[in-house]
């Protein structure tokens, strides 16, 4: 008996390795079953996948975020040689009650979230399993009563900022400029509410401010809609001027009444709790002079 | 088009909400974000508890505004047909 728990251990060792973890607890590889857990914004995901060079990938690329929590999901992925690389980063999404299905070139996925359990059959790439999880979690944020939003996210003595807007806005300006602080992300924002709390998570899905992932989390103290201006002002919107120019930047799914009433009220409640500031900033870092 | 003695009731496919005084209606399919001014508001309170006549919301919209009524017809067919072709609200002439 002492000799077979020397073997396994050794081939968990060995296995481990191979894939690159740094902590053997967030992972269980023994023939036939190989796994690990990852756990962004509060939500935790089990990737179940017996491709040992893609697994290695999936834990290199989200080594900050693995974990040992229990599952909110369970995704069994195959890799498929015979996909394409992706022409764009546009996916094929269809979510109708609770089954979702995602597709693109180099990959096809369908979940089932009344058995917290789906698929995705792609390409040997991690990029792939990443255009799912931002969906998986984006979609699960809502029942926390917060939502994913295109934004930068930064905590700066203790407080967490959110500064949001579409593509040429300027987040990951702000995020490059704000190299002094922890940057939770520079393109997609985590927002949950915990016991009333409004909090921010970093996630692993960033833009074009590679290298910067880390996992922290920091209280929501103010949510801004960036603009580039001639000179650093702030002003504050009335709070249907705010609700419309944040709703178009949470990541959504058009057609689901129950997700996009969840997300509405979600966002409603935020902005009767915290914060939301117009920006109008100058490309250096005097812009955090006006933002108190 | 809209007809005079058309009933009218809110879409499956919008969702309500207020905001202090504002009302925003959200549609399902594109999430287009509508609100409304004081006469918009004021028909919306008619039509959102069910069906609607046509005739009646104009004779409503009439009792509360001293407008010329060929005037006021007119306008508020063009605000329920506005409302029609966004998917707003639906033909219930049941």
């Amino acid at each position: 008996m002492a000799r077979l728990k020397h073997e396994t251990n050794d081939r968990q060792k060995r296995v481990t390795s191979t894939i690159g973890l740094t902590d053997s607890k967030h992972a269980f590889n023994t023939p036939g079953e190989r796994w690990l857990m990852l756990t962004i914004a509060g939500i935790s995901l089990r990737i179940n996948c017996s491709d040992e060079e893609l697994l290695g990938l999936v834990s290199n690329s989200y080594s900050r975020f693995l974990s040992n929590s229990m599952p909110d999901l369970i995704i069994d992925v195959e890799a498929d040689e015979s996909l394409i690389a992706p022409m764009g980063p546009g996916v094929s999404i269809k979510y109708e009650g609770d089954f979702l299905s995602v597709s693109r070139e180099d990959f096809h996925a369908h979940m089932d979230f009344n058995h917290r359990r789906g698929k995705i059959t792609q390409r040997r790439a991690v990029y792939s399993l990443d255009a799912l999880l931002r969906l998986l979690v984006a979609i699960k944020l809502v029942d926390t009563g917060g939502f994913l939003l295109h934004g930068a996210s930064i905590i700066k003595d203790g407080k967490g900022y959110i500064f949001f807007g579409p593509s040429g806005s300027g987040k990951s300006t702000i995020a490059a400029l704000s190299q002094n602080y922890t940057i939770l992300g520079d393109e997609l924002t985590a927002v949950c509410n915990v016991d009333g709390k409004y909090t921010l998570y970093s996630t692993p899905f960033w833009g074009s401010t590679p290298g910067k992932t880390i996992k922290a989390s920091g209280g929501l103290n103010g949510i801004y809609r960036i603009y580039h201006g001639l000179y650093n002002r702030r002003e504050k919107p009335d709070v249907v001027s705010a609700f419309k120019t944040l709703l178009p930047q949470i990541i959504r799914f058009d057609g689901h009444k129950t997700l996009i009433e969840k997300i509405t009220d979600n966002a409603i409640n935020l902005l009767q709790e915290v914060e939301f500031y117009n920006l109008y900033f100058l490309p250096d870092e005097s812009f955090w002079e006006v933002i108190k | 088009m809209i007809k005079l003695n058309d009933n009218l009731q809110p879409s499956r496919d919008i969702t309500v909400r207020s905001i202090g005084d504002e009302v925003m209606i959200l549609t399902l399919k594109d999430t287009c974000l509508y609100s409304m001014n004081e006469v918009g508001k004021c028909i919306w309170g008619t039509l959102s508890v069910g069906p609607a006549n046509v005739n009646a919301i104009i004779k409503s919209v009439s009792s509360e505004y001293d407008v010329e009524a060929g005037l006021i017809r007119e306008d508020v067919l063009d605000f329920l047909n506005e409302l029609l072709s966004k998917d707003i609200v639906e033909i219930s002439n049941k």
